[in-house]
C-alpha cells in the first residue's frame, strides 16, 4: 500500500469516526501542523458531501468508482481526476441551486399576483352600467296576428312591426299616434331606452299603476335604466320592489343579479 | 195612331174585358200550382214535387214570385230530407229573385238562413238571420197577411233552443208562432205539425243528462211529439219522411226517459217504415239516425257485453256505410267537403265504437281490420267525392283491402306508427273516444275514460300559460301514457283523427308540469315527429321529385283595413329573391302561377269563424273589399297543383271546422284534395314574427335533407330552445304547426342548365379538336 492510500485510509477512516480516540488526536494534531493534510481532508469532506447529498450522477459515481480503483496505480492522476470531478459536482450544483432560486422566487410573484387580482376582483367597485347592459332584456314585441277577423289596431300592428324590425324613429312616430295606453307607454319607454333616450317618465307612469300588467315589466326597466345611470340606490331600491312581487317574469335574472351586485333581500 | 171612336167602344171593351181575364186566370191560375205542389209535398210526394218544381224553374219566362215560391217549397223539400246543400243552394236562388222593397219575401230568405245555421248549431249566424227575419216583420204594415209568419217565430224559437238558459225565450217564440198559425186556417196542418215537432225538439234538449228541468221538459216533450204524429197520421199518412223522424224522435225520447224497450220499439218501428216506404234513398238520412240513435242503447250494461247483439249491429251499421257512400257522394257539395254537422247520423264514429268493444271482448283481429278499414273508407270516401267536384273522376280511389292491418303494417317504416284518434259524439250522453295505435310489430285499440273531452285541445290558443300546461298535461295522461310504452321506439307518427280529436295538437302533450318553462315540461316534440296525412294508405310512393321551383305568393301591401304583413313580404323576399315572389294579390295571376310551382308558399290573413262562416277565407293583402280580395277552399278544387309541399303562413290555415268523418275540414285539406302532397299550415291563430322564426328554422332543417315532417319537429325543437320568455314559447306560435299529407323530403328541383352547358362544352372541344386535326392539312 503507498503512502497515498494510507493518508487516503486514515482521512476516510477519521471522516467516517472509526479512529480510536488516540489515534484521532495524533491525527488531528497532525492536521494542525499540516497544512496539505488539512486541504486533503477538506477536498475528501467536500467529495464525501457531494456524493452523500445523493448528487444522481451515475456517470460521476462511475468514474469515482474508477478512480478509486485505479488510485493505486497513479496517485497523482487520480488527484488531479478527483479535484477536476469535484469542480465539475460543484458547477452543477450551483446551476441547481440558482434554478431552484428562480423557481421559488416565480412561484412567489406567480402567487402574489393571483391573490392581487383576487383582492382586485373581490374589492374592485360595482360597475352598474355593465350590469345593466348584461341584464337588460329585449321585449318582444306583441303578436301581430295574420287574421283578418281579430278586432286589431293596425297602427299598433304597424309599430310592432317597426319595433321588431328595428326602425325606432317610425316606431316612435305611430306610437304618438296612438291614444294613451300602458301598451303605449312601455312600448315607447323601450324604443326610448333603445335609442338612449329617456324612459324613465313613461315607466314611472306605468309603475304607479299597479294593476297594469307591465307593471313588473316596467319596475324591471327602470331598475335598469337607474343601473345604466349608475343611480345604485335607486336600482336596488326597485330591486327589491320586484323581489317582493308574487310572480316575476324575470325573477331568475333577479336572483343572477343579486349575486353580482351582492344586493340582499 | 188613329183615335179610337166611340162607336168602336162597345165593341172593343168586351174584348178588353175578355183579354185582361184571360191575362188574369192565367195567373192565377199559377197560384194554386204552388198551393196543390205544397199540399202534395206535405202529403209525402216530395219527388214529384220536385220534379214538378224543375220544371216550373226551368222556364225563365215565369213571373219573378212564382219562380220565387217554386224556389221556397223547394227548399223545404230539401231540409225535409237534410240535404241542407241543396236547401242553401234554393233559398239563396230565391233571395235573387225578391225585388228590393218585397219585406215578406225577404223575410222568409232570412228565416230559411236562419235555419240553415241554425240545424248546424251556428247560433251566432241564426241569431243573426232570425232577427233580421223579425225586424221586417215587426216593420211591416201589412205584417197581418204575411202567410208563413208563424216561421219567423218558429225559427226565432230554434235559435233560442241552442242558447245557454234560452228556454222562456224559445217558448215565448213558440207560442206566438202558435198564435200566428191560429190565425191562418187555410195553411195545411202538415204546418202544425213541424211546429210541434219544433217545440218537442226544444223540450228534448233541456231533459237530457244533467238538465235541470228534465221532468218538466219531457212531459212538454211528450205532449208536443204525440200532437205532431197524431197531425201528419190524420191528416197527411203518406208523410213517411216526417212520420218516420217523429217516431226516431220518440225513441231518442224514450232513450233520455230511461225507457230503453219503448227506445228500442220506436227507432225499430221507424227502421221499417224506412224499409217499407220503397222510397228508401229519399229517406236515408232518417234510416242512419235511427241505427245511430240504437248504438246509443247498446252501452247499457244488459247489452255491452252481448257479443251476437253487438255483432249484428255492427253488420247493420256496415251495410249503412255502403249505402252512406253513395248518399253522401250525390248531395255533397265543393263548401266544405263533408260540413261538421251536415253528415252527424254518418255510420262511421258508432262502427269504430263496436269495434272497439267487440276487439275488447273477443281480441279478434277482425275488428282491427275493420276499423281501420272504415277510418280508409271514409276518408276515400271524401276524396272521391272531391275529384267528383274537381272534374277528375280518373282519380277516384277503389275500397281499401279488406285485411287493413296487414296493409298498414306493410306500408309503415321502421320506427313509424299510426295513430287513430276517433271521438263518437253521443247527443247529450258523455262521448266515447277510442284510440287505435298500429306499429309493425303491435297494436293496441282502447277506450279513453268515457267524458274524455278532446275539445279541451283548443286550449293551445291560451295565452295563459298556467291554463294551457294543466289542460295539455290532462291530454297527455289520458291519451298519451297509455300507449307510451307501445311508442317508446317510435320516431315519427302518422295521426289520424276525427271529429273533436282534431283540436289536439299532438306535439303540445305535457309529460310534466314542473319546472319553469315549456322545456322542463318535456312536450311530445321531444318524442315523435307528427304528421297528419290523409289517408292511411298512401297514393303513391312517399317521396317525390320536386318538378318546379319555389314560389311565393306574398301578401299585397295597399292601403286597406288590415295590417299589411310586411315583415312576412321581406322574408319571402330574402326566402325567394324577388323573381319568385308575386305580391300583386290578384287571385287570377296566382290562379295561372300556383299549378306549376315545386313548393309554393302562400301568405296572408286568415279568416272565417267556425259557427258563422260556411267556409274560411284567405285575405291576399289588406283589402277587404269584393271577392277577388279572398280565396276559399272551394276556390282551390279546380287547380291542378304538383306541389309537393304547399307553405300557407295566415292564421288558422289548417283548421275551420271540426269533421265528425276524418281530419279537420280547412284550406290544407283543399290543398291536398288539389294535388298537393303535404301542407305545412297552423290550427290557430298565428303571429307574424313568431311565424317567419319558425318557417326559417323549418326551412333550413329543410334544406338539410329531413323530411317535412322531421324538419316540423327539428325546427319547434330549435325555436323552443332559442325563445326564453314565456311569450315566445306560446303553443300558439309553434304547436299549431303541423303538416298535413305526407311528411316527405323535398329535393331542390333537377337543374337542366349545368347538363345543357356541360354537353355544349363538350361539343365545342369536340369541334375544336376537329378543327385543329384539319387546319395542318390546309396549311
Amino acid at each position: 500500500m503507498s503512502g497515498d492510500d494510507a493518508i487516503q485510509d486514515l482521512l476516510e477512516a477519521y471522516h467516517e469516526g472509526r479512529l480510536s480516540d488516540a489515534d484521532r488526536v495524533l491525527f488531528e494534531e497532525r492536521l494542525r501542523t499540516d497544512t496539505a493534510l488539512a486541504e486533503r481532508l477538506a477536498n475528501y469532506r467536500d467529495t464525501r458531501r457531494a456524493i452523500e447529498q445523493g448528487f444522481a450522477d451515475e456517470h460521476v459515481r462511475a468514474m469515482l468508482k474508477g478512480v478509486e480503483q485505479r488510485g493505486a496505480e497513479d496517485g497523482h492522476r487520480i488527484d488531479h481526476e478527483v479535484r477536476s470531478l469535484l469542480l465539475e459536482v460543484k458547477r452543477r450544483e450551483a446551476g441547481r441551486l440558482r434554478r431552484s432560486h428562480r423557481l421559488r422566487w416565480s412561484i412567489a410573484a406567480a402567487v402574489t399576483g393571483v391573490l392581487a387580482v383576487g383582492a382586485w376582483w373581490l374589492l374592485r367597485p360595482m360597475e352598474l352600467p355593465r350590469l345593466a347592459a348584461d341584464f337588460a332584456v329585449q321585449e318582444a314585441p306583441l303578436p301581430v296576428f295574420m287574421s283578418a277577423e281579430r278586432a286589431s289596431s293596425v297602427v299598433l300592428d304597424e309599430v310592432m312591426q317597426a319595433y321588431d324590425m328595428g326602425h325606432d324613429a317610425e316606431a316612435l312616430e305611430l306610437l304618438a299616434d296612438l291614444p294613451a295606453s300602458d301598451t303605449v307607454l312601455f312600448y315607447t319607454a323601450l324604443v326610448h331606452m333603445r335609442t338612449g333616450q329617456g324612459a324613465a317618465a313613461e315607466l314611472d307612469a306605468i309603475i304607479a299603476r299597479p294593476g297594469s300588467p307591465y307593471h313588473a315589466k316596467a319596475l324591471y326597466h327602470r331598475m335598469i335604466l337607474a343601473m345604466r345611470n349608475n343611480d345604485s340606490a335607486l336600482a336596488e331600491r326597485l330591486w327589491r320592489i320586484q323581489l317582493a312581487l308574487p310572480r316575476h317574469p324575470y325573477r331568475e335574472r333577479l336572483e343572477a343579479l343579486a349575486a353580482e351586485t351582492g344586493w340582499k333581500p | 195612331m188613329e183615335a179610337v171612336t166611340t162607336s168602336q167602344r162597345p165593341v172593343l171593351r168586351p174584348l178588353l174585358v175578355l183579354a185582361l181575364g184571360f191575362l188574369l186566370t192565367g195567373a192565377f191560375a199559377q197560384v194554386p200550382l204552388i198551393d196543390r205542389l205544397e199540399r202534395a209535398f206535405a202529403d209525402g210526394a216530395t219527388d214529384s214535387v220536385l220534379h214538378q218544381l224543375e220544371r216550373v224553374l226551368r222556364d225563365p219566362s215565369g213571373p219573378a214570385s212564382l219562380r220565387f215560391d217554386a224556389w221556397m217549397l223547394q227548399a223545404e223539400c230539401w231540409l225535409q230530407r237534410m240535404n241542407l246543400e241543396r236547401f242553401k243552394v234554393a233559398t239563396d236562388s230565391a233571395a235573387t229573385l225578391i225585388p228590393g222593397n218585397d219585406a215578406q219575401r225577404r223575410a222568409r230568405v232570412e228565416v230559411n238562413r236562419c235555419r240553415h245555421a241554425a240545424y248546424f248549431t251556428q247560433t251566432a249566424r241564426s241569431h243573426k238571420h232570425g232577427t233580421a227575419a223579425l225586424a221586417l216583420f215587426r216593420r211591416a204594415p201589412d205584417r197581418a197577411s204575411w202567410k208563413y209568419a208563424h216561421l219567423i217565430y218558429q225559427a226565432q224559437g230554434t235559435v233560442y233552443r241552442n242558447w245557454p238558459r234560452g228556454e222562456d225565450s224559445a217558448m215565448a217564440y213558440f207560442d206566438t208562432a202558435q198564435i200566428l198559425l191560429a190565425r191562418r186556417p187555410e195553411l195545411l196542418p202538415f204546418w202544425r205539425a213541424l211546429l210541434h215537432k219544433a217545440v218537442s225538439n226544444a223540450a228534448m234538449d233541456r231533459m237530457r243528462p244533467g238538465q235541470p228541468e228534465r221532468e218538466r221538459f219531457a212531459a212538454l216533450c211528450d205532449r208536443e211529439q204525440r200532437t205532431a204524429l197524431a197531425i201528419l197520421q190524420k191528416h197527411h199518412p203518406g208523410q213517411v219522411a216526417e212520420i218516420g223522424m217523429l217516431q226516431n224522435l220518440r225513441g231518442l225520447y224514450h232513450i233520455y226517459a230511461d225507457r230503453p224497450d219503448s227506445a228500442w220499439l220506436w227507432l225499430r218501428r221507424s227502421e221499417e217504415l224506412m224499409m217499407a216506404s220503397g222510397t228508401q234513398d229519399a229517406h236515408l238520412a232518417i234510416w242512419f239516425s235511427s241505427l245511430r240513435w240504437q248504438t246509443f242503447l247498446l252501452d247499457r250494461p244488459e247489452h255491452w257485453s252481448d257479443i251476437p247483439l253487438l255483432k249484428r249491429h255492427l253488420a247493420r251499421l256496415q251495410q249503412a256505410q255502403g249505402r252512406f257512400t253513395a248518399f253522401a257522394t250525390e248531395r255533397t257539395q265543393a263548401q266544405g267537403l263533408f260540413f261538421q254537422d251536415t253528415y252527424w247520423y254518418s255510420p262511421f264514429a258508432s262502427t269504430v265504437t263496436l269495434c272497439a268493444r267487440l276487439w275488447e271482448l273477443t281480441r279478434d283481429t277482425a275488428y282491427v281490420d275493420n276499423a281501420l278499414w272504415m277510418v280508409e273508407k271514409t276518408r276515400r270516401d271524401a276524396w272521391n267525392i272531391a275529384q267528383d267536384l274537381r272534374g277528375r273522376p280518373d282519380l277516384r280511389l277503389g275500397d281499401p283491402p279488406p285485411q287493413m292491418l296487414q296493409a298498414v303494417r306493410r306500408m309503415l317504416h321502421d320506427r313509424e306508427a299510426v295513430l287513430l284518434c276517433v271521438q263518437d259524439s253521443r247527443a247529450g250522453y258523455r262521448s266515447f273516444s277510442t284510440v287505435l295505435v298500429v306499429t309493425r310489430d303491435s297494436v293496441s285499440f282502447r277506450f279513453l275514460e268515457r267524458g274524455f273531452e278532446p275539445t279541451t285541445g283548443s286550449e293551445i290558443n291560451s295565452r295563459d300559460m298556467i291554463v294551457f300546461r294543466r289542460t295539455y298535461h290532462d291530454l297527455h295522461r289520458q291519451l298519451y301514457a297509455p300507449i307510451a310504452q307501445l311508442l317508446q321506439d317510435v320516431d315519427r307518427v302518422r295521426v289520424f283523427p276525427s271529429g273533436a280529436m282534431a283540436y289536439i295538437a299532438f306535439d303540445a302533450l305535457l309529460a310534466d308540469t314542473i319546472g319553469p318553462d315549456i322545456s322542463s315540461w318535456h312536450p311530445l316534440v321531444e318524442r315523435h315527429a307528427f304528421s297528419y296525412p290523409l289517408m292511411l294508405l298512401p297514393m303513391e310512393s312517399r317521396d317525390v321529385p320536386n318538378t318546379g321551383r319555389e314560389y311565393y305568393l306574398a301578401p299585397a301591401p295597399g292601403p286597406g283595413s288590415l295590417t299589411d304583413l310586411k315583415r312576412v313580404r321581406a322574408a319571402m323576399r330574402r326566402w325567394g329573391g324577388d323573381a319568385t315572389v308575386d305580391s300583386s294579390g290578384a287571385w287570377s295571376r296566382m290562379v295561372g302561377s300556383i299549378p306549376h310551382a315545386g313548393v309554393l308558399y302562400l301568405s296572408g290573413h286568415g279568416a272565417g269563424i267556425s259557427g258563422l262562416d260556411q267556409e274560411p277565407r284567405h285575405y291576399f293583402g289588406t283589402d277587404t273589399a269584393g271577392s277577388s280580395a279572398y280565396m276559399q277552399p272551394s276556390d282551390l278544387l279546380p287547380l291542378d297543383l304538383q306541389a309537393p309541399l304547399v307553405v300557407h303562413l295566415a292564421c288558422a290555415s289548417g283548421f275551420f271546422e271540426p269533421d265528425r268523418n276524418a281530419g279537420p275540414i280547412s284550406f290544407a285539406r283543399a290543398f291536398l284534395f288539389a294535388g298537393a302532397r303535404s301542407v305545412l299550415s297552423t290550427a290557430v291563430p298565428t303571429d307574424e314574427g313568431a311565424t317567419i322564426r319558425l318557417v326559417d328554422l323549418f326551412r333550413a332543417e329543410l334544406a338539410a335533407g329531413h323530411p317535412s315532417d322531421i324538419a316540423l319537429q327539428r325546427a319547434k325543437l330549435a325555436y323552443l330552445e332559442q325563445s326564453e320568455h314565456d311569450e315566445g314559447q306560446l303553443p300558439m306560435h309553434w304547436a299549431g304547426w303541423q303538416i298535413h299529407g305526407e311528411g316527405m323530403t323535398v329535393e331542390a328541383p333537377r337543374l337542366w342548365w349545368p347538363w345543357l352547358l356541360a354537353v355544349v362544352l363538350i361539343m365545342g372541344m369536340v369541334v375544336l379538336w376537329g378543327w385543329g386535326r384539319r387546319s395542318p392539312k390546309s396549311r
